[in-house]
């Protein structure tokens, strides 16, 4: 079915090379989803599965049948483009029949495909419009419904929702994952906003450069990011990182802080490391390090606090209500669930977990 | 705002009146023209206005068949000029390879130089080829000499619809040429007409080459034609002007009729951020 293999696939636009060599496998009906900075090569990634650039070097079979030399026409995928690319002549049941048209589907079915697709997205009343008749989310969903009406191996998305309003666009997140979990077509979607990633993937690719830091499930990259690229992309706000070293099993910060360190760290002592602490890990204790409070900014669910520790602003976000105020001393544990170590020279995670 | 309202009039009205005075100078000839043609002939019924001198024409000269070869020779040009300049445009428009963006320079160099420097090696040529007094030779030629510039017109339009467009289009099932035809040059309706009016335009008018090629007066084109109404000892100016007012009405009615076709079309709406 709609399985993907990717192998060393190397892209270069004349003598820069933008990707380096990415391998990734994408099981059949498995959402994945590639995030990372802008310029890291995603969308080049994305239109290199559909076809529209070549593939420099390396291979990328789709259910089973390798693309490299297929016209995006052949390759049986279905793409929804950043800015929609309505064909503008066209109505919206037009848009949305076109590949239907173009593979010869008798009108009769044509329309009742297309007829499905528009219910489930709640078109039905503009199918006779132009889409400059349409405002811009459902010129957005007439852009995936051009895509739904398909029934292709894989869907393409090239951040479909980076034009809309930002409830719309959380509506249209939600809609985006029904929809894959009632056809579990196989999904490769492209965004540089780590919170969509996190809630919509199965599995994230995150990308840096042109190469891949890191695979793995939402919870593996939050849990275990590979390194402090990976620990600052995902999660957010994002980890507080602490330059400073191993010394038997505490960790000290530039300024002499002492941090205790569970688990046996015994083994990478002595080195210069940088300490990940998510923002979530700060807890009110009764005992334990002592930091001072920047800022408060109750979010109603939780509390963001600024804090000042082992002389670095930190954030932490607490569950509880916080009655310190600006320059009061705040009294914190950390919980050990989100403390991780990196190698400060190469920004790798160092184990044993801790 | 209300210290720069009336500098803003008087600039206003004092372009306007600009405006006049040289659609006035610009128009002056085409009335004279114009009015001359509807005066009577020398020795014809005295009238204010008359339509003797169009008769006449008609009557004594080929200038129906003038007025067909010409329609027919820009027709021809107009169209073979489009299917090949729109194809290259797109080409053009599209390629990233260092050969194209050369082959673009190289029409960019090509179009400076006057086809009238040509005509005589192409009339030699030509002759040989049993072409001479044809008129597809001038197809050939206007086709050629108005390429360079048709192809950069619909390169410059293409340039304004959205690559995504067709990239849509090909995932949709089309082929290159296929999303070429059916989204891209079909939103090129302005481009196209542009082009196809420069085209026109250039071949209509075209006189140079013209005088060159055609011999017997059955295969004149209009501006050949109306050359042969100058005698050396007496020109008749009223079926000059006559033959002329006939020259200017298709060009007129060809912008009457397509001018509306300019403002339409466009991408509107098919981008999220418009
Ligand atoms: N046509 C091109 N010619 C030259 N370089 C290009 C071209 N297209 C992309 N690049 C380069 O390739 C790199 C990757 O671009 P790409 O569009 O894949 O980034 P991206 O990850 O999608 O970023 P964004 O989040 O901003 O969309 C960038 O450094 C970009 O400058
Ligand atoms: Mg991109």
């Amino acid at each position: 079915m709609g399985a993907m293999t990717i192998r060393e696939a190397r892209k270069n636009y004349g003598a820069v090379e933008v990707l380096h060599g990415v391998s990734l496998d994408i099981e059949d009906g498995e959402f994945v989803i590639l995030v990372g900075p802008s310029g890291c090569g995603k969308s080049t990634l994305l239109r290199m599965i559909a076809g529209l650039e070549s593939i420099a070097s390396g291979e990328i079979t789709i259910a089973g049948r390798t693309v490299n030399g297929l016209a995006p026409k052949d390759r049986d995928i279905a793409m929804v483009f950043q800015n929609y690319a309505l064909y503008p002549h066209m109505t919206v049941e037009e848009n949305m029949g076109f590949s239907l048209k173009l593979a010869g589907v008798p009108v009769a079915e044509r329309k009742e495909r297309v007829a499905a697709a528009a219910e489930m997205l709640g078109l039905e009343p503009y199918l006779g419009r132009h889409p400059r008749q349409l405002s811009g989310g459902q010129r957005q969903r007439v852009a995936m419904g051009r895509a739904i009406v398909r029934n292709p191996q894989v869907y393409l998305f090239d951040e479909p929702l980076s034009n809309l309003d930002a409830k719309l666009r959380v509506q249209m997140r939600s809609e985006i994952k029904l929809n894959h979990q009632r056809l579990r077509t196989t999904t490769v979607y492209v965004t540089h906003d780590q919170i969509e990633a996190m809630t919509m993937a199965d599995r994230i690719v995150v990308m840096r450069d042109g190469t891949i830091e890191q695979i793995g499930t939402p919870l593996e990259l939050y849990d275990r990011p590979a390194n402090l690229f990976v620990a600052g992309f995902i999660g957010s706000p994002a980890m507080n990182q602490l330059p400073g070293r191993l010394e038997g099993g505490t960790f000290v910060a530039e300024d002499g802080t002492c941090i205790p360190l569970p688990g046996d760290v015994s083994g990478v002592s002595g080195r210069d490391v940088v300490l990940g602490i998510r923002p979530e890990g700060f807890l009110p204790a009764m005992e334990g390090l002592t930091a001072e409070v920047v800022t408060v900014e109750p979010t109603g669910s939780e509390t963001q606090v600024m804090l000042r520790l082992a002389g670095q602003v930190l954030t932490a976000a607490f569950r509880e209500r916080v009655t310190q105020r600006p320059g009061d001393a705040i009294t914190l544990g950390i919980e050990h669930a989100h403390l991780h170590l990196f190698d400060a020279a190469t920004g790798e995670r160092i184990g044993p977990d801790l | 705002m209300t210290a720069a309202g009336p500098s803003f009039d008087r600039a206003t009205a004092l372009r306007t009146a600009g405006v006049f005075v040289f659609t006035a100078i610009a128009l002056l000839p085409i009335g004279a023209t114009i009015m001359l043609s509807l005066r009577p002939r020398p020795g014809g019924e005295p009238a204010l206005i008359s339509l003797q001198n169009f008769r006449h024409v008609f009557e004594t000269s080929l200038v129906l068949d003038w007025l067909g070869n010409s329609l027919m020779v820009s027709l021809f040009t107009v169209v073979a000029a489009i299917i090949v300049s729109a194809p290259a445009g797109y080409v053009i428009s599209r390629g990233r390879h260092k050969v194209i963006e050369g082959y673009s320079l190289l029409l960019f160099i090509v179009q400076s130089l006057p086809i009238i420097t040509a005509v005589i090696p192409l009339f030699i040529l030509f002759a040989r080829l049993g072409l001479a007094d044809h008129l597809g030779a001038l197809v050939i030629i206007y086709v050629a000499g108005s390429l360079s510039v048709a192809t950069w017109m619909m390169a410059a339009y293409f340039d304004s619809i959205p690559a995504a467009l067709e990239e849509a289009a090909w995932i949709d099932g089309c082929s290159v040429f296929g999303g070429f035809v059916r989204i891209v040059l079909r939103n090129s309706l302005p481009g196209v007409l542009s082009t196809a009016i420069f085209t026109f335009l250039l071949s209509w008018n075209d006189y140079l080459v013209a005088i060159v090629f055609l011999k017997s007066d059955d295969s004149f084109t209009l501006p050949i034609g109306l050359q042969s109404f100058f005698q050396q000892t007496s020109t008749d100016w009223g079926a000059v002007m006559a033959v002329s007012v006939i020259t200017m009405m298709p060009p007129v009615i060809l912008f009457a009729l397509l001018n509306r076709y300019f403002s339409v079309g466009g991408i509107g709406g098919s981008l999220s951020s418009q």
